[in-house]
């Protein structure tokens, strides 16, 4: 299911005032990931300059960017991110938990700027996402 | 012995841009070699981002160049199957090789060649020993390993980089990750060669002294499964394939091709991008100027190198339905390249692509490791060997001098370096 283009708007408006606002989120949204799963840290050892993180962070935004436009490769790419990291064993909801937390951010950076229609917007968005989280079977989500 | 063929005409950015749409095969080997790769590149990103060869010496192939169709393709593994192989394969040399080695299933590289449900279980099996958390075990070895290396190094006289550093010290690297038998590590890159060069290129003479090699490499990595079944479970990469239940059982097949995947994916990427970065930082001394100035750029060095050498150019697929790929239709049971080495020049995705720049505001911007659930699974080793490497060196050389031409791998697959001559003028 494609996102609305007015929720594609506010989410895309959301993410522009935080650009603009915010400057590198990558600290603050990783001491939170760090906070509620504390177990994740350590899987960030070599990154003392948190470009392994700030890169990740990057490619989150260009995913939902992608998500709630043309939907190119962002689902996909969610689905195969909760298979590979199974790897590793970082469970499929600390996912689910990351762009919650990356919604939060956003929201507080936004400020009074924050609008309902951009709660709204986020909150179908992560609804969306979460069920591509849960289901990263391609073959039975495509059957 | 390294035997390197001349091709005598090389092609020019003029005649590439005369070749008719239809005639243009971003594989032909021979540009690699040459490094003229690049004006074809550019001209399928402008004129014709999906496209297709309808022949070539690999047969028909679709060809994606450009970062979010490769995007689509590459995490797209319901519609695009590794089962029958993830590289080009030249048909003329297959044909010889089974003559020796007689014939086995295209897609025989391990796990990276299966789908799901089979792929998941199997790379999981060998994923731990390559996690964050059991590299940062491994990486006090690594680096005592990497300080001998350099230690043993010549001071003031000509040697070549890729033999005495770059092979040795992933022979070092896989070795401890297989728990193969130290002294004889160099056996692992001799290998690694053997299977992915043709008779004439590399150190291979002859297709029967290829197939010998590959027997021989089997034999070794069977011995030790052997080893390793009968004991009990340890952190190596073979003890966790005869342990997991997932692979215990694999087919001899399966696990000769795991072990191809392992030695080939362990060695050819991470040795190609230590040569790549002396040669690239020799080509930009500015840019080697700043990272002598500044030696916590070497995280972003690496990264810059990853891309900017892109040490495997290309993935490949069969469209397993119909596919819609930035507007043309890929049917069912055609192959599709996803040249990596285009998408990491994506104008549109990065800024000033064909430049070395070690800090770029984004420098882990590339799709070298690929994206999906094929993303390579030894990325994180990589980048731990690269960065202990150079932080090694810059504690050590003021400079390594390149002092010749380099001579290229003969490869549409493995974009890197046969050798490299450099002189070491002094210590720090």
């Amino acid at each position: 299911m494609a996102t609305d283009p007015a929720d594609a708007e506010a989410i895309e408006r959301s993410l522009e005032i935080a650009g603009d606002r915010g400057g590198d989120l990558t600290p603050i949204v990783y001491a939170r990931l760090f906070e509620r799963q504390p177990q994740m840290q350590v899987l960030f050892w070599r990154d003392t300059t948190d470009a392994i993180k700030g890169e990740m962070l990057m490619r989150v935004f260009d995913a939902i960017l992608d998500f709630i436009r043309e939907r190119r490769f962002a689902h996909h790419l969610i689905q195969t991110e909760v298979v590979t990291h199974a790897g590793y064993d970082v469970p499929p909801d600390v996912f689910a938990t990351f762009f919650g937390l990356v919604a939060e951010v956003v929201e507080e950076v936004c400020g009074s700027d924050w609008s309902p229609a951009m709660a709204q917007a986020w909150r179908r968005m992560l609804a969306d996402l979460d069920d591509y989280v849960a289901h990263p079977d391609q073959a039975a989500r495509s059957a | 012995m390294n035997i390197a063929v001349k091709v005598q005409a090389v092609e020019t950015a003029a005649d590439i841009a005369a070749t008719p749409l239809e005639k243009l095969n971003p594989a032909k080997v021979d540009r690699f070699y040459n490094d003229t790769i690049w004006p074809v590149f550019e001209r399928l990103r402008r004129e014709d981002p999906v496209h297709f060869t309808p022949e070539s010496e690999y047969g028909p192939y679709w060809s994606v160049t450009k970062w979010n169709d490769i995007m689509a393709v590459d995490t797209n593994h319901e519609a695009f199957s590794s089962a029958d192989g993830i590289g080009l394969a030249n048909l003329e040399a297959v044909a010889e090789q089974e003559k020796v080695m007689g014939e086995r299933r295209r897609g025989n590289a391990g796990f990276i060649t299966m789908d799901e449900p089979e792929h998941g279980p199997a790379r999981k099996a060998v994923s731990p020993t390559l996690a964050p958390t059991n590299l940062q075990t491994m990486a006090p070895l690594v680096r005592e390993r990497a300080g001998q290396i350099l230690d043993s190094l010549p001071i003031g006289r000509e040697f070549d980089w890729v033999d005495l550093v770059s092979k040795e010290l992933t022979a070092m690297t896989l070795a401890t990750l297989f728990d193969f038998p130290f002294e004889q590590r160099r056996k692992l890159p001799w290998w690694s060669d053997m299977i992915m060069n043709m008779p004439g290129h590399g150190p291979v003479e002859s297709w029967q002294q290829k197939g010998e090699a590959m027997f021989e490499c089997f034999a070794a990595f069977a011995e030790l499964w052997n080893q390793r079944v009968n004991a009990e479970p340890g952190n190596d990469l073979i003890s966790m394939l005869a342990h997991n239940p997932a692979t215990r059982d694999m087919p001899i097949e399966t696990y000769q091709g795991n072990v191809v995947l392992l030695i080939v994916g362990g060695n050819d990427t991470t040795r190609n991008t230590i040569s790549g970065s002396v040669f690239a930082l020799n080509k930009n001394p500015d840019q080697y100027a700043k990272l002598r100035a500044n030696p916590d750029l070497v995280l972003p060095m690496i990264s810059e190198t990853i891309r900017w050498q892109t040490p495997l150019a290309h993935m490949s697929r069969v469209a397993t339905r119909d596919v819609e790929v930035g507007g043309k239709t890929i049917k069912k049971g055609e192959r599709v390249v996803m040249w990596y080495i285009s998408g990491n020049r994506d104008e549109e995705m990065v800024e000033r692509p064909n430049e070395f720049i070690i800090d770029r505001e984004r420098p882990r911007q590339h799709m070298s490791f690929g994206f999906g659930i094929h993303r390579c699974v030894g990325n994180r080793v990589a980048e731990m060997q690269l960065t202990i490497i150079w932080e090694e060196i810059l504690k050590r050389f003021p400079e390594i001098k390149v002092v010749g031409e380099p001579v290229l791998n003969w490869s549409a697959f493995v974009h890197g370096y046969e050798s490299l001559p450099v002189v070491i003028p002094h210590r720090a």
